[in-house]
């Protein structure tokens, strides 16, 4: 550099100045939602609606409860009842706060009787079922042990005689918040049987990604009420892996074929006019052709399906005229060579053109990926009942749904976003290239 | 896909003639091509003349075609004031966009031709937000605009402003929606940078050697030489922007009071949501009819170049 350097230049150093001031503050501007986009995905469903916002997300707290059963007599489902109550009850008390988790431990005369915890993603989950009012009686809960139980909100582990308890015995002097209105709650309650023996709160940092499980957890029941089976986030995006990955195949082989066709096995004449009847389409917007696209698929009974949302992708022009761009520049003595030798037209195109068109099948792919991994209007129109949903339409349902906060939001687009990272990242050069393709060559 | 324009450029290579092989029935050509000409009857040009065929009916989905209406479905949209508030919101965006996003990455691409230290990780930076999906964006937007608890408003509150309804306001609602498009651009700049890449050097040394400074060589070489794909960038760029459905779909839904129902929208909404298919069909036609219309315009514009 500094070899090259040798003659100063008026204004060389403003240049590189602003250039590099624009680049950074577009870059940053850009990257600042992202990381605003992770951070939210981490927050707690209370400090998600707080302002102002904080950029760290506090990490959770789990508070842990040991309940002594001494002078009691209870069976395994008393003791199930008692649990529910300790934490339901108290949690419906702090439900303005940002609990993470909590967990109880059954003692009687020194022997753990049972272990019991619920994590805060299946409090909001149950909340508004099994805890809807203030109102805390026996017969409440008895009326939902059931649902908990189906719906596997809270983990009851009964031990019987299950070894010495060794915590402590003793209820610290200073608790932290949380704890403490814990602690109130369940001292002055008439409606659990165990007496506190101690009481504490430690963080929690695995209840970080508790709103990414919910993503895995709403599968079967959480929308209930609606009747209809729901369906977890994993559910979409393998909808839409299935759709982008038997679309590139496709569109590799029938864009591939005629492209080499109308390049090397077809009649200049017709090769011109097919080429244009290709390419033309082009000019045929999406939104143009929606309606009458739909009335095709649901006459071909393809509606609410994952080939009504693939098919479609097989009109490409654009694929076309690109494999034919290609295929063109091939050396066409090799192929008179491959002809001369005997190979039919079929051997000729999978032995010879297709292990030295790798470029042009790797950018079709990775554009493709883009392009269909992205696509919103087309599977919204077609898709209409959930099972064949990809994660595009599910997005915009979530952001619907009243059950769902903008952090499990936030985190759902996260999720979304690591597909396509991982493509463009590891095929920027691929990128780079079908880019000057598409743009340029023209 | 986004061009239009990439018709007129395939190259007009004569395919050598060749000997011998093409006297038989050229099965091999017939079975490559084949599914090809199936695929683009059936989902693209059936559906276009569909749409027109459409257009002329008071469509009915149980019993098609309906009853034969001529040009009444037109003459509606003609005396609609929702057809030409669309009209106006869609012209509004394009002028929008075009103010906020279009200039974007040709500045990004140019200054960045400018920087050769770690210039391949400023590209991979670039190209960063292009990785969150379309979609993903939108709502993260809806999501930075929120009026209670939003990262903007925060800002904003810094300064002792807001909070505002970004998105509740007919007056930012446009603006808003489009103002995403400004940090997405990372797929534009690679266009342009990829275009600057193949400026043969000597134009540039013979500038140096003539005393041009880098802002005069950026002036009178390296823009001017982006002026074909600039032409390119903005006929798609008008079509995209013509057909935008998703970021108005997901983050206003066409409100508030309709100051954000496009062209698109209207499509969507009145063959999806009222289920007047004719209607839809003939603002489908007028609009293929104007994206026509651009294409035309600019492949004439072009070929006098």
């Amino acid at each position: 550099m500094a070899g090259r350097g040798r003659i100063k230049e008026k204004g060389g150093l403003s240049v590189k100045i602003v250039s590099y001031s624009v680049a950074i503050f577009f870059i940053l501007t850009s990257i600042v939602p992202l990381l605003w986009m992770i951070s939210s995905s981490m927050k707690d469903n209370i400090s998600i609606y707080k302002f102002p916002p904080t950029w760290v997300p506090e990490v959770p707290k789990s508070v842990s409860v040991t309940l002594n059963y001494d002078g009691t007599d209870l069976k395994k489902e008393d003791y199930e009842l008692d649990a529910m109550e300790a934490i339901w009850f108290t949690w419906k008390r702090m439900q303005n706060e940002a609990v993470g988790a909590m967990k109880i431990t059954g003692v009687k005369d020194g022997v753990v009787v049972y272990k019991a915890s619920m994590p805060a993603y299946k409090f909001t989950v149950g909340r508004s079922e099994i805890v809807p009012t203030m109102i805390a009686t026996h017969a409440t809960m008895k009326n939902k042990l059931q649902k908990i139980r189906d719906r596997k909100l809270t983990t009851f582990d009964y031990k019987g005689d299950g070894g010495e308890y060794s915590g402590d015995t003793t209820i610290p002097e200073a608790l932290p918040e949380q704890a403490t209105n814990a602690l109130k709650w369940l001292s002055e309650s008439k409606v659990v049987k165990g007496k506190v023996l101690t009481i504490g709160e430690v963080k929690d940092w695995k209840r970080l990604f508790d709103n990414y499980i919910v993503l895995w957890e709403m599968t079967g029941g959480s929308e209930s009420k609606t009747g209809s089976t729901t369906y977890g986030f994993p559910h979409f995006l393998i909808n839409s892996v299935i759709v982008t990955g038997v679309t590139i195949i496709l569109q590799l082989i029938i864009g591939g074929t005629a492209g080499y066709a109308l390049a090397h096995l077809v009649k200049s004449k017709i090769s011109g006019w097919l080429t244009l009847f290709f390419v033309a389409t082009i000019m045929i917007p999406e939104i143009a052709i929606l309606v009458p696209l739909y009335l095709t698929m649901d006459k071909l009974h393809l509606v609410n399906s994952l080939w009504g949302i693939i098919l479609p992708h097989t009109a490409w022009g654009i694929v076309i005229f690109l494999f034919k761009g290609f295929f063109e520049q091939l050396p066409g003595e090799l192929l008179q060579a491959g002809r001369i030798d005997g190979a039919n037209e079929l051997r000729i195109f999978y032995r010879i053109v297709v292990p030295m068109s790798a470029p042009i099948f790797t950018v079709v792919a990775v554009m493709t990926f883009i392009a269909v991994w992205n696509e919103f209007l087309w599977p919204l129109v077609v898709a209409r009942t959930q099972d064949v949903w990809t994660f595009t339409v599910a997005l915009n349902d979530f952001q619907q749904r009243a059950s769902l906060g903008a952090n499990v939001i936030m985190s759902s687009l996260v999720i979304a976003t690591i597909p396509l990272m991982i493509i463009i990242t590891s095929c920027q050069k691929l990128i780079e290239k079908g880019v000057s393709f598409t743009g340029l060559k023209g | 896909m986004k061009t239009a324009i990439d018709a007129q450029q395939q190259p007009r290579v004569k395919v050598r003639a060749q000997n011998g092989f093409r006297l038989k029935i050229n099965w091999t050509g017939i079975a490559f091509l084949t599914p090809a000409v199936v695929c683009f009857l059936l989902f693209k040009y059936y559906p276009l003349i569909q749409a027109v065929y459409m257009s002329f009916f008071d469509y009915k989905v149980i019993n098609p075609p309906g009853k034969f209406v001529w040009l009444d479905n037109y003459k509606y949209l003609y005396h609609s004031t929702e057809f030409w508030n669309a009209f106006k919101n869609t012209f509004a965006f394009f002028f929008i966009y075009f103010v906020l996003t279009f200039w974007v990455p040709i500045v990004q691409a140019v200054l960045l031709n400018e920087i050769k230290f770690a210039s391949k990780t400023l590209r991979s930076l670039y190209l960063l937000p292009t990785a969150v999906p379309a979609v993903a964006g939108y709502l993260l937007w809806k999501w930075l605009y929120n009026p209670d608890y939003g990262l903007l408003n925060y800002l904003l509150h810094f300064i002792g402003l807001g909070p505002y309804g970004w998105l509740n306001d007919p007056a930012t609602a446009k603006w808003s929606i489009v103002l995403p498009g400004v940090f997405a651009t990372g797929m534009g700049m690679l266009i342009y940078y990829s275009a600057l890449q193949g400026i043969p050097s000597e134009n540039i040394e013979a500038a140096k050697i003539d005393g041009a400074g880098p802002w005069r060589r950026m002036r009178s070489i390296v823009f001017p030489s982006l002026k074909f794909i600039i032409g390119i960038q903005f006929i798609s760029f008008i079509c995209g922007v013509f057909l935008t459905f998703d970021p108005m779909y997901i983050m206003t839904g066409g409100g508030p009071a309709n100051s954000t129902r496009t062209l698109s929208m209207l499509v969507f909404n009145s063959s999806f949501k009222e289920f007047r298919f004719g209607v839809a069909g003939s603002i489908s036609f007028v609009m293929f009819i104007i994206i026509a219309i651009i294409t035309y315009v600019q492949i004439k514009v072009s070929n006098r170049d």
